[in-house]
């Protein structure tokens, strides 16, 4: 049997503990190492340690709260040239789905319930899981405040959301002349499954439920990464182009 | 006793022959269709025939019949403003008109003096509104003193074929086709503006249950053929609208709210059907709630129009709520089309 794959915490234990450990969900393949080597670097967007992850010899870097990553970090963790894996809470519900992407969507709009108060955080999943639902952002762009949330609209996309406001939820919706997808998923903190249900001419399809944490997926989507079995779904590039995306509304 | 109210019908298209006539017929013992009045000759004696009514290629007739309390307006929307005044000046006692009431903020205006000054109840076909799910939960929502911070209403339809062969076997001379004009900004002004007066404005009385002007508007997207993806704010609510259609897939038709404790979803049956109320689901964090009625909007709006007329029951909606909802829709379009040409 092959030894696990060994992950440096390099959040000091932080992420670990405020994500109710969920993000210590590990598949057997993968373990923590107590050392400062090893094949994955654990880090938190806003401080990561470049010179303690170019010292630690992996081969990947998992990315917790990748909203708060700037664009310098960015750089310089494309400058590793490491593969990098964002940790969303969301979009991983739907890794399991066949194509679940709409061409040429008319409009997409999605609403979020979030426990956090920051935009960010909300907005880069959003526009995640609409990325990955067919949307196209283009068209004149706009954007609305209120205490409690927001809207942005870009073309026919509309992004909603209300911040401090539980359960975490979103939901989301891609609409073309032959396609609808709708989908609905729970927080990340929960292992209840998206809803993902397709209508297409004469026929609607729900995709089977997948009861998984998010984190778990995410973990697993390492793992099939560095055993060469699949690339990671989502990575350091789609994270600067959202990450560049929902900046520019919010400068 | 419960009397018979008499009902004579302007318009004989899809909307009569697909909706009112099929209601009407789950409420024989409230109504009788008297008079059916169609500019084709060959329509009117047709859906005449069906139940039994009096054929016209005129309204004056079914303006003079004093057996006919109730005018149902279901011609082209540049007619309707015109009959209205004339079924308040023949001394009708109510009138539904079909969506939208008027073109503009004049005829809007005639109709406010000619109801007022006649004592006519006037009802819109915004069938919604009297959808006895959404009214349960509209009512439970206000009771919970629940502060609104999203209003969102999407709608996804097929065409309206679908639904239509599904109710009835349609009777009607096929208009010409025409080519459509080159996408201009003023086509697409002019298909939003279609859109919002003959889609939007379905939901803008329940829109406005929540969230009674249109405040700022944000975006705009005019999704063609037909639809649209907006979104306005008012003070600490925010409303979003966006509807496609014909699309080839099943209808999706829905009013979301946003709440600080709960979540108010409701899910609409088509209207060409009879198929009984929405579904709405009240959620909490820790609950779920869900209402739905045999009875659709439709069936109940007609149900309140006899109350009015035979009983003497007060308007659920009264007049000036009708017309009020009617400017919120002309103030979207005036919005609309503000920011496309701001952009232009």
């Amino acid at each position: 049997m092959k030894p696990p794959l060994k992950i440096v915490d390099m959040t000091g234990g932080d992420f670990r503990r405020t994500q109710d450990g969920a993000v210590a969900m590990l598949p057997l393949s993968l373990a923590w190492s107590d050392r400062r080597q090893g094949d994955i670097a654990l880090v938190v967007g806003g401080r990561v340690d470049f010179a303690a992850v170019e010292s630690s010899g992996v081969r990947l870097v998992v990315l917790a709260d990748p909203w708060k990553t700037t664009l310098d970090e960015l750089d310089r963790l494309s400058a590793l040239e490491l593969i990098v894996c964002p940790v969303l809470s969301f979009l991983p519900k739907l890794w399991h789905a066949d194509q679940p992407s709409v061409e040429a969507p008319v409009f997409c709009e999605s609403h979020a319930c979030i426990a956090g108060d920051e935009i960010m955080e909300a907005l880069i999943e959003q526009v995640a899981v609409l990325r990955a639902m067919g949307a196209e952002f283009r068209g004149p762009s706009s954007f609305a405040r209120t205490t409690r949330g927001y809207t942005i609209q870009s073309g026919g996309n509309i992004l909603s959301a209300d911040l401090e406001k539980g359960p975490a939820r979103l939901n989301a919706q891609a609409v073309s002349a032959t396609m609808r997808l709708e989908v609905v998923i729970p927080g990340g903190a929960s292992a209840r499954p998206a809803r993902i249900r397709r209508a297409t001419p004469g026929a609607i399809a729900e995709c089977k439920p997948r009861f998984e944490h998010s984190a778990r997926l995410v973990w697993r989507a390492v793992l099939r990464q560095l055993e060469h079995t699949a690339p990671l779904p989502y990575g350091l590039h789609q994270l600067r182009d959202d990450i560049e995306y929902c900046q520019s509304f919010l400068h | 006793m419960m009397g018979r109210v008499g009902v004579g019908i302007l318009g004989a298209g899809q909307v009569t022959q697909a909706i009112h006539l099929p209601t009407l017929a789950t409420l024989a013992d409230r109504f009788g269709v008297r008079w059916i009045m169609d500019v084709d000759p060959a329509v009117a004696e047709n859906v005449a025939g069906r139940v039994n009514a009096i054929a016209s290629i005129d309204i004056a007739p079914v303006l003079e019949d004093p057996d006919v309390a109730v005018i149902v307006i279901c011609s082209p929307n540049g007619l309707h403003a015109e009959q209205i005044l004339a079924a308040c000046a023949a001394g009708k006692k109510a009138i539904l008109c079909e969506k939208p009431l008027a073109c503009n903020r004049k005829e809007k205006g005639a109709i406010e003096e000619a109801v007022r000054r006649h004592g006519v109840s006037l009802f819109v076909g915004t069938m919604h509104a009297y959808d006895p799910a959404y009214r349960a939960v509209q009512s439970e929502w206000v009771d919970l003193g629940e502060n609104t911070s999203l209003v969102h209403s999407s709608i996804c339809l097929p065409a309206n074929s679908v639904f239509i062969e599904q109710s009835t076997e349609l009777f009607m001379t096929l208009a010409a086709k025409r080519e459509p004009p080159a996408d201009t900004l003023e086509f697409r002004q002019f298909m939003l503006r279609s859109a919002l007066l003959g889609l939007a404005i379905h939901d803008i009385p329940l829109i406005r249950d929540f969230y009674p002007q249109v405040g700022t508007m944000h975006n705009v997207h005019s999704v063609l053929p037909y639809g649209y993806a907006l979104n306005t704010s008012h003070e600490n609510t925010r409303a979003i609208m966006t509807a496609f259609t014909p699309g080839q897939w099943s209808s999706r038709w829905s009013l979301t709210l946003i709440g600080n404790e709960h979540t108010l979803e409701v899910a609409f049956t088509p209207s060409y059907v009879l198929g009984g109320s929405s579904r709405a689901r009240l959620i909490g964090r820790n609950s779920e709630r869900v209402f739905h009625f045999e009875e659709n909007g439709y069936q109940v709006l007609w149900r309140t129009i006899h109350d009015v007329v035979d009983g003497g029951a007060p308007q659920p909606i009264a007049n000036g709520t009708v017309l009020d909802d009617f400017s919120f829709a002309l103030d979207l379009v005036d919005a609309s089309h503000s920011l496309m040409e701001g952009r232009s």
